[in-house]
């Protein structure tokens, strides 16, 4: 097998974009996350007239902003792993290792936090929970609703890695080479 | 040891086995925890993961982690760091080992702008590395003053490493930071003398730059270090002092050093938006990393605080009856081993919180061994043959071989240990800092208003009185 089948190629170039671009506009959220902050430093120390809503929205942009761009660091090859012996291994070795530990760690566990998540949640929707940070004191359920939609867009960036990983378990070709993040 | 405990230690061999062989890390974490979470503790375990899951979303001091990186990569490509490099050359071209000591120069500046390693060695890997060559330097010492000083980024505050160790260690960030300062410009010292010795002993390695390359004029070199230096310089005393004298907490900080990286990228007209989208995407990959690891290795950490077998490990360890020196320096060591295979966030995140509790039982200062891990981790990256620098050199620098590179870091290796036994015996040059700053606080005349809530706060009922909820005395 030289060509993976068309379908599966597709599928694969498919997955790769909407993460790209899903990815483009949550990295977008580091802009509000530093305009909020700004703002309230040079509220509270120069005019002294702090804000109620930016502590709020500092930490629901963070946790939106790292939670969801998870996917896209694993479209990039950006979660950490041990290269101890891993840049020994042959391309086939890695593919079958990987594709190993997608069906074995990665989808359950993402499907399972993805479930506590989604019914979280749902639950804060239904109560109409409020945040007890500050007196600002919005809607939780967006916040929370960040933790299901991560696992499912984990899931969905998973299952084309899981393809590229099988092909090279099959094959001995990488589909895409990977570059190592700054840390 | 109960069964419970016993199911901890095998979750935490099977994770370490996992992790050897090359499997991502966050992802084993979180699917370990929640297996033999659930075999130990029943259903819980899933509650467990979903708040710590969301409690480390809540986490406000972790929005410095990706505020930082942004400030990092904006530096990076409005072309500081190339200006530095340029404003150091010009100033110190006659010396001999001139370009040596710019590397170090340079890089120490740029650390305290970026909390990470990758850009700093990777820029300088570009500039440094052909003018190094042309001037005849020896490729060894180069390569590792390139990849030693590119390295000071993870030690040198606003370091992201130090954030995330903070609430590891229960420890305040403005006091890692303010201790990270003494052992950082201790190595940059120990770096320059090691590299000025060398090259004053034997001149072959490190001449002068030729003249042809040097600019005679002092009105040009004044104004490039003018330009290239004061502005940055400006940036970092606003960010890093405001952290250290307490008026700003590091998120406030990141926030402001990323808004005037991005004010100083416009005034030097390198501001693009492709950059800008670069800088963000790459802020997002790696802050992702770190924090998604922060978040499943909290899960891990929860299930096996639950298991009980942290506390196992603790007592086993305190039953060895070390005194505190020896036990530090084992656990140094520890760290030091795993530093080989492991990258620092799993280190800081996942086996930190597993020694910690030993460190403080043992009465160590906590803001002093944390100085020493950074330090520790730090030797990490320059320790060959799994270094993360030597990969980020290499891609950039070709004209060296790995083996050159390895064995310029190697030797730069053997400075980190004398550095970290200097620090194992002389706390000061990490407490010194922090304790002066603290006792300055402490002594600073407080305002009427504030003194008035203290008394107020005294007078009332506390939830720690014994007798909380009885009716107050007349």
């Amino acid at each position: 097998m030289s060509e993976p089948p068309r379908s599966l190629l597709t599928l694969i170039r498919v997955i790769d974009r909407f993460t790209d671009a899903t990815g483009l506009l949550i990295a977008l959220l580091a802009l509000p996350l530093v305009g909020a902050v700004a703002y309230e430093v040079i509220s509270r120390y120069v005019f002294h007239a702090p804000t109620t809503w930016a502590y709020d929205l500092t930490y629901m942009l963070y946790g939106t902003l790292f939670m969801l761009g998870a996917a896209y660091a694993l479209h990039k090859g950006a979660h950490v792993r041990t290269d101890f012996f891993w840049d020994k291994f042959s391309t086939r070795t890695k593919g079958i290792i990987d594709s190993i530990s997608y069906v074995l760690f990665f989808f359950p566990a993402l499907a399972i936090l993805g479930y506590i998540g989604f019914g979280e949640a749902l639950y804060s929707f239904n109560i109409g929970e409020q945040s007890d940070q500050s007196p600002w004191r919005p809607l939780l359920w967006p916040f929370k609703a960040v933790v299901p939609l991560a696992c499912l867009l984990l899931l969905i960036q998973g299952v084309s890695e899981l393809i590229k990983s099988i092909y090279a378990a099959r094959t001995g070709i990488e589909l895409e080479q990977k570059e190592k993040v700054e840390v | 040891m109960s069964g419970e405990a016993l199911i901890g230690l095998i979750m935490l061999c099977v994770l370490i086995g996992a992790i050897f062989i090359g499997v991502p890390i966050s992802f084993t974490l979180l699917f370990l925890a929640l297996t033999f979470g659930y075999i130990g503790i029943g259903a819980t375990v899933y509650d467990l993961a979903y708040f710590q899951t969301i409690g480390m979303m809540k986490e406000e001091l972790l929005a410095a982690v990706p505020l930082f990186v942004l400030m990092g990569f904006i530096t990076e490509q409005a072309g500081l760091m190339e200006r530095l490099f340029t404003a150091f050359r010009l100033l110190l071209s006659r010396l001999r080992g001139a370009l040596f000591l710019v590397v170090i120069l340079t890089s120490t500046v740029f650390a305290m702008a970026t909390g990470i390693v990758g850009a700093a060695v990777t820029v300088l890997g570009i500039m440094a590395s052909p003018i190094m060559n042309k001037s005849g330097y020896d490729a060894e010492l180069s390569a590792g003053a390139i990849t030693a000083g590119g390295t000071l980024g993870i030690l040198i505050p606003p370091s992201v490493m130090l954030i995330v160790m903070g609430p590891v260690l229960g420890v305040s960030v403005a006091d890692l930071y303010a201790a990270a300062f003494g052992p950082g410009f201790m190595l940059a010292g120990i770096y320059l003398i090691y590299l000025m010795g060398r090259s004053i002993l034997n001149p072959k390695l490190g001449p002068p730059v030729p003249p042809e390359e040097r600019i005679h004029s002092a009105g040009v070199i004044l104004k490039e270090v003018f330009l290239g230096v004061v502005p940055l310089a400006g940036l970092i005393t606003a960010t890093l002092g405001s952290i250290l004298a307490g008026l700003a907490t590091p998120t406030e900080a990141s926030a402001v050093g990323a808004v005037g990286a991005l004010l100083l990228s416009v005034a030097y007209g390198k501001f693009t938006f492709a950059g800008l989208k670069r800088a963000l995407l790459s802020t997002m990959a790696t802050s992702s990393m770190v924090l998604l690891l922060a978040v499943t290795s909290n899960v891990f950490g929860a299930v096996f605080a639950r298991l009980g077998t942290a506390n196992w490990i603790t007592e086993s360890l305190l039953g060895l009856q070390l005194p505190p020196t020896m036990m530090l320096v084992l656990i140094l060591f520890l760290i030091f081993v795993l530093g080989w295979p492991f990258e620092w966030p799993a280190i800081v995140l996942v086996f930190l919180p597993i020694f910690y509790p030993v460190v403080k039982a043992m009465g160590i200062d906590l803001i002093w061994f944390g100085a020493l891990v950074a330090v520790v981790l730090q030797t990490a990256f320059l320790s060959p043959p799994v270094a993360m620098s030597a990969y980020y050199l290499k891609q950039v620098a070709d004209s060296w071989s790995l083996l050159t590179i390895y064995k310029g870091m190697f030797q730069f290796m053997m400075l980190q240990i004398i550095a970290i036994a200097l620090l194992v015996a002389f706390p000061p040059i990490a407490t010194w800092l922090p304790h002066t700053l603290n006792e300055a606080a402490r002594t600073k005349p407080m305002s009427e208003q504030h003194m008035k809530i203290i008394e107020q706060q005294k007078k009332q009922q506390s939830l720690e009185d014994d007798d909380y909820g009885a009716p107050a005395k007349k």
